[in-house]
C-alpha cells in the first residue's frame, strides 16, 4: 500500500511500514544518523535523526517512526537543529574530537602537525579512521564548530592483543552497531554493553579476548562501527578508498562475493576486501587474508633464473626463452606440468591445452595427492553439490567433518536459522568444533572410528546416539548433508554411500579455491611422467622428492619454499592482480577482478603461459585478452574423467593454501588461530 | 571451558531446581554468588553454557547490577560510606586513603586476599560521620589516621 506524506514541503509516495527515515533516504532526503545499520532494526539510541512532525509535541526519531498518510514532516526547522547540535555535543563530550575540530585538520595529511608519539588515540592523526568516520560526517553535516562540555577521556587501555583488529572503545559512540550485527548476522554475540551509566562501554565477557571467547573474526562488527573504535590492523590512517571492485574471494570453494576497496598512491597500494553486501559477512580468511598476502615480502616480482643454484635476473623475454628451449628438447613424456587447484579456470584449461601438445597427456592435479583415492568419490559429490541456500529448506542438516569456528564461519548462520525454525542439527565430528556445543545432536565418535561411525548410520544399525540419529534421518523429509574438507579428504567414499542411502542433497565445500574448475577445466588429473626432465609448477610447491636435475619452471605469485637448483621463477600476477573465473563448489561460474596492477613485474597467469607456448610454436595461444580464454573453456565439454595414478614424487598441498603456500604462513593473524585449534581443543 | 565441566556445573544447576529457562539468568547469577562467594568468569561461562546463551549476555546483565561482585571476597570486609552526611565529614578521603594504603578501587580485592572494599550510600548511622564498616562492626567519627589503625588491627588479626 502506498501511503503518501510530506517531508520539507516535498510531496513523497512511501511504502506502509517504512519509516521517515528509509523514506526520506529513497527521496533523497539526508538525515544525520549513527545508529542506523543497513540489515538492522531500528535501534532509536543515537537520537541525531529527530525530526519535528506535525500535531506532535515531541520530537520523534525518524528511524523508529512510521510513516502514516497525510504526515507532515520536518527535518531541518531551527528547533530540530537546535536539539540536534546539543545531542551530538553530548555524544562528543566522551569523544575525542581533535580530527572534528582543529583548523590545521586539512593540513594534517601533509604536514602532520600534530603527530605524537604516545600510541594513545586522542585525535586525528592517531585515529585509524580519519577521513573515513561517520561521526565526522555527521559532525560536518550538522555545521557544529566547537565541543561545548569538558571532554571525558575514558583512558581505556587500546586492545591491540587479538589478531586482525584492534579496539579502542575511547572512541566509542556507545551506538551498539558492533553487538547488534554480532547477535543478528552473525548469532555470535561476542560483544555486549558491560557495566553501566557513565560506565557503560562495550566489550566482552570480563573483558576476556575474542579469541577466549570464540569469536569467528568475521569482521562484521568492524564494518559495521561508524568511528575508529573498530579497525583493521591492516588499514590503519588509510582515509577515503580511490574506488571499489567487485569480485570472488579465493580461498576456499564457497566463493563468496566480495568488494575490494583500492588506493593508489605512487607505487604504494592499498588493498581491503569487504563482503559484498553487509548483510552477508566473509568469514576470517576473505575479510582480513588478502592485504598481508598481496603484500607479503616473499611476492616473486621479477623473473629469475636460477643455474646451478646461481641467481640472475635476465628479464621476461631471456627468462622465458630458456624455458621454452629446455621445454623443446624435452621427448613426449619428459615434461610434466603441475597445477594448484588455486589457480583460475583460465590458468588450468591454457596448462591443460599446452599440456596436450606437449606430452600428449593432461596436466597433474596437485590436489590428487592431498585427496589420494578419495578423489573419484568427491569428484561425484562435487558434481552434485549444491548451493549452501538450499540450507534453509532442509529439516535436518547433517554437518559431516565440519568446524566453523574460523573458516567458512559464514555458514553458522545457516545452521542457527534452521535450529531456529525447528530443524534438526546434527553434527559428526571427533573433535571439538563449531556446531558441537549447541547441534542439536553431536556425534563423536572415537579418533579412527569416524568411518564405522559413516558405516553404521548408513547401515541403519546402531546404538543411542546413532540410532536416533538414524531415527532422525529416516524420517526426514528434505535431509541436506553439509560436507566439509575433512571428511572429502579423509573418507569421501564413506560419505558418498550415506549421501545416496537417505537420498540427501549434498553441500559439499572443499578447502581449494577452484577445485571444482580443476576437475572440470583440466580433463585428467594424472599423467604417467615417472621421472620429468622438466617440471613446470603452476602455482604449487616444489616437490622434494624430485630429482636434483630437473628443470624447474616455477610460475607464482611468490617465492618457492625450498630452494631450487635449475630453473626459472616466473613472477605470476595473484588475487586482484588479474582478471579470471572459478567455479565454485556448486558448479556456479564466478568473476575475478583485476583491481591493481601485478606486484613488480608479474604477469597474469593466462598470460605467461600463452607466451611459452608461443614460443614453442604452438597453434591456438593467440588470445588477447582473458575473456576469450573464458569463453573458450566454457565452451568446451566438461569432461570430469581421470587417467594415470598419482605421480610418487607429487607434493600433497595443504587444504587451506594460497598456490602451494599455506596461507597461515603468509597471514600472521592466521596462524595465530591455528594455534587456537590446535592447543584450546 | 571443557565439555566435563560444563555437564557438571549443569547438573550442579538441575539438582539446586533450575530448568534452564532464560528467565532464571538473574536467579542464577545469585544463586553462584551465594554458593562461590563472587561471578567467577568460570562461573558466566557455566551459566552461559547452561542456558545456552553467549558468556556476554551473562555478562552485560551481570555487570549491570551493583549486586554482584567479581572479585573473590578478601578476608575482612571494608566499606566507607559515601552518603551525604558522611560525604560532608571526609567520607572521600577515607575511600582516598584505601585507594592509596591498599592500592584497590570500589569492588576490588588486594592481591593478598586480606581485604576487600566497597564505598556504599548511608549505613545508617549518620550522626556518627564520617563511618567506616570493617566486617559488620561501625567504626564511628574516622579519619584517615583512626583508618589507617583500623586497618592495620584487623590485617594482624
Ligand atoms: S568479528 Fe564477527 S564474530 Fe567476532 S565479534 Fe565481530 S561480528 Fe562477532
Ligand atoms: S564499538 Fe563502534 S559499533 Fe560498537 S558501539 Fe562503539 S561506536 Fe558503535
Ligand atoms: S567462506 Fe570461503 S569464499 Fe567465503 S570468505 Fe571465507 S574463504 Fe572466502
Ligand atoms: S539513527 Fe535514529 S536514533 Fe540513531
Ligand atoms: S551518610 Fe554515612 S551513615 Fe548515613
Amino acid at each position: 500500500m502506498s501511503i503518501s506524506l510530506s517531508i520539507n514541503g516535498q510531496q513523497l509516495a512511501a511504502e506502509a511500514g517504512q519509516t521517515v527515515l528509509l523514506a526520506a533516504r529513497a527521496n533523497g532526503i539526508y538525515i544525520p544518523t549513527l545508529c542506523d545499520y543497513p540489515g538492522l532494526p531500528p535501534h532509536g539510541s543515537c537520537r541525531l535523526c529527530i525530526v519535528q512532525v506535525k500535531g506532535r509535541s515531541i520530537t520523534p526519531t525518524a528511524c523508529t517512526t512510521l510513516v502514516e498518510e497525510g504526515m507532515v514532516v520536518e527535518t531541518d526547522t531551527p528547533l530540530v537543529k537546535e536539539l540536534r547540535v546539543e545531542v551530538l555535543r553530548m555524544l562528543l563530550a566522551e569523544h575525542p574530537g581533535t580530527c572534528l575540530f582543529c583548523p590545521e585538520h586539512d593540513h594534517c595529511q601533509e604536514c602532520m602537525v600534530t603527530l605524537r608519539k604516545t600510541s594513545v588515540t586522542t585525535g586525528c592523526r592517531t585515529c585509524p579512521a580519519d577521513m573515513q568516520c561517520q561521526l565526522q560526517d555527521v559532525v560536518d553535516s550538522i555545521g557544529l564548530e566547537s565541543v561545548a562540555y569538558p571532554v571525558r577521556y575514558r583512558a581505556l587501555p587500546v586492545e591491540r592483543e587479538d589478531p586482525f583488529f584492534d579496539r579502542d572503545y575511547n572512541l566509542c559512540v556507545l551506538c551498539s552497531r558492533c553487538i547488534r550485527v554480532c547477535e543478528s548476522l552473525h548469532f555470535n554475540n561476542i560483544l555486549a554493553y558491560v557495566k553501566r551509566g557513565s560506565e557503560t562501554r562495550v566489550g566482552t565477557s570480563f573483558g576476556k579476548s575474542h579469541i577466549e571467547v570464540g569469536c569467528s573474526f568475521c569482521g562484521a562488527c568492524v564494518d559495521a562501527c561508524p568511528t575508529g573504535a573498530l579497525w583493521d590492523k591492516t588499514s590503519r590512517w588509510d582515509g577515503k578508498p580511490d574506488h571499489t571492485v567487485s569480485s570472488t574471494c579465493p580461498f576456499c570453494s564457497l566463493g563468496c562475493e566480495v568488494s575490494l576497496q583500492i588506493k593508489t598512491n605512487g607505487v604504494d597500494r592499498i588493498i581491503s576486501c569487504y563482503p559484498a553486501q553487509v548483510e552477508k559477512p566473509l568469514c576470517v580468511k576473505g575479510r582480513f587474508g588478502v592485504p598481508e598476502l598481496l603484500d607479503h615480502p616473499g611476492r616473486l616480482k621479477t623473473p629469475i633464473r636460477i643455474s646451478q643454484g646461481e641467481v640472475t635476473h635476465p628479464g621476461w623475454e631471456e627468462t622465458l626463452h630458456l624455458a621454452s628451449e629446455k621445454v623443446a628438447a624435452c621427448c613426449p613424456g619428459e615434461a610434466a606440468l603441475v597445477v594448484s587447484a588455486n589457480c583460475t579456470n583460465e590458468e588450468l584449461f591454457l596448462a591443460d591445452k599446452l599440456s596436450r601438445s606437449l606430452t600428449g597427456g593432461g596436466t597433474i592435479l596437485d590436489a590428487a595427492a592431498r585427496y589420494g583415492d578419495g578423489i573419484e568419490a568427491v569428484q561425484r559429490l562435487l558434481h552434485t553439490s549444491q548451493s549452501p541456500n538450499i540450507l534453509e529448506d532442509a529439516d535436518l542438516i547433517l554437518c559431516l567433518g565440519m568446524d566453523l569456528q574460523y573458516y567458512q564461519a559464514n555458514l553458522e548462520v545457516f545452521l542457527k536459522q534452521a535450529m531456529e525454525r525447528g530443524a534438526t542439527v546434527i553434527t559428526l565430528n571427533e573433535k571439538e568444533h563449531v556446531p558441537g556445543r549447541y547441534a542439536s545432536l553431536w556425534l563423536q565418535p572415537g579418533s579412527g572410528e569416524v568411518e564405522t561411525m559413516l558405516g553404521r548410520l548408513a547401515g541403519g544399525l546402531g546404538k543411542r546416539d546413532v540410532a536416533d540419529a538414524i531415527h532422525a534421518l529416516k524420517a526426514s523429509k528434505n535431509p541436506v548433508f553439509l560436507v566439509g574438507d575433512d571428511y572429502l579428504v579423509r573418507m569421501a567414499g564413506a560419505v558418498e554411500k550415506l549421501v545416496t542411502t537417505y537420498q540427501a542433497s549434498v553441500v559439499a565445500i572443499p578447502a581449494e579455491g577452484n577445485l571444482y574448475g580443476a576437475l572440470r577445466v583440466a580433463t585428467a588429473l594424472t599423467q604417467p611422467a615417472t621421472n620429468p626432465k622438466v617440471l613446470y609448477l603452476l602455482g604449487t610447491t616444489v616437490p622434494k622428492d624430485i630429482h636434483p636435475g630437473t628443470f624447474i619452471i616455477y610460475q607464482n605469485s611468490h617465492m618457492p619454499a625450498v630452494q631450487i637448483q635449475n630453473g626459472v621463477l616466473l613472477p605470476m600476477a595473484a588475487f586482484g592482480e588479474t582478471c579470471g573465473s572459478v567455479f565454485d563448489q556448486a558448479g556456479k561460474l564466478r568473476n575475478l577482478t583485476a583491481a591493481v596492477q601485478p606486484s613488480g613485474e608479474g604477469l597474469p597467469g593466462w598470460e605467461i603461459i600463452c607466451r611459452l607456448a608461443r614460443l614453442l610454436a604452438i597453434n591456438g595461444f593467440d588470445y588477447v585478452s582473458v575473456n576469450e580464454v573464458t569463453r573458450d573453456l566454457v565452451s568446451a565439454a566438461p569432461s570430469w574423467q581421470m587417467t594415470g595414478r598419482v605421480p610418487g614424487w607429487l607434493a600433497a598441498p595443504g587444504g587451506h593454501d594460497y598456490l602451494g603456500k599455506p596461507l597461515a604462513d603468509m597471514v600472521a593473524g592466521l596462524k595465530q588461530l591455528n594455534l587456537q585449534v590446535q592447543e584450546g581443543k | 571451558m571443557t565439555v566435563e565441566r560444563l555437564i557438571q556445573s549443569r547438573d550442579e544447576f538441575w539438582a539446586a531446581g533450575f530448568t534452564g529457562d532464560l528467565a532464571e539468568l538473574i536467579p542464577l547469577l545469585q544463586y553462584y554468588q551465594e554458593t562461590h562467594g563472587y561471578i567467577s568468569p568460570e562461573g558466566v561461562e557455566a551459566i552461559a553454557g547452561f542456558l545456552g546463551i553467549s558468556e556476554a549476555r551473562v555478562y552485560t546483565v551481570a555487570s549491570f547490577y551493583a549486586q554482584f561482585r567479581f572479585q573473590k571476597p578478601g578476608k575482612n570486609h571494608v566499606f566507607v560510606c559515601l552518603g551525604t552526611a558522611c560525604h560532608v565529614q571526609g567520607g572521600v578521603d577515607l575511600a582516598n586513603e584505601i585507594h592509596e594504603h591498599l592500592h584497590i578501587r570500589n569492588g576490588e580485592t588486594t592481591p593478598d586476599g586480606q581485604f576487600d572494599f566497597k564505598e556504599v550510600a548511608c549505613l545508617g548511622c549518620c550522626a556518627q560521620a564520617a563511618v567506616v564498616e570493617v566486617n559488620g562492626k561501625i567504626y564511628a567519627k574516622m579519619n584517615r589516621e583512626k583508618l589507617r589503625k583500623v586497618l592495620k588491627e584487623h590485617q594482624h588479626a
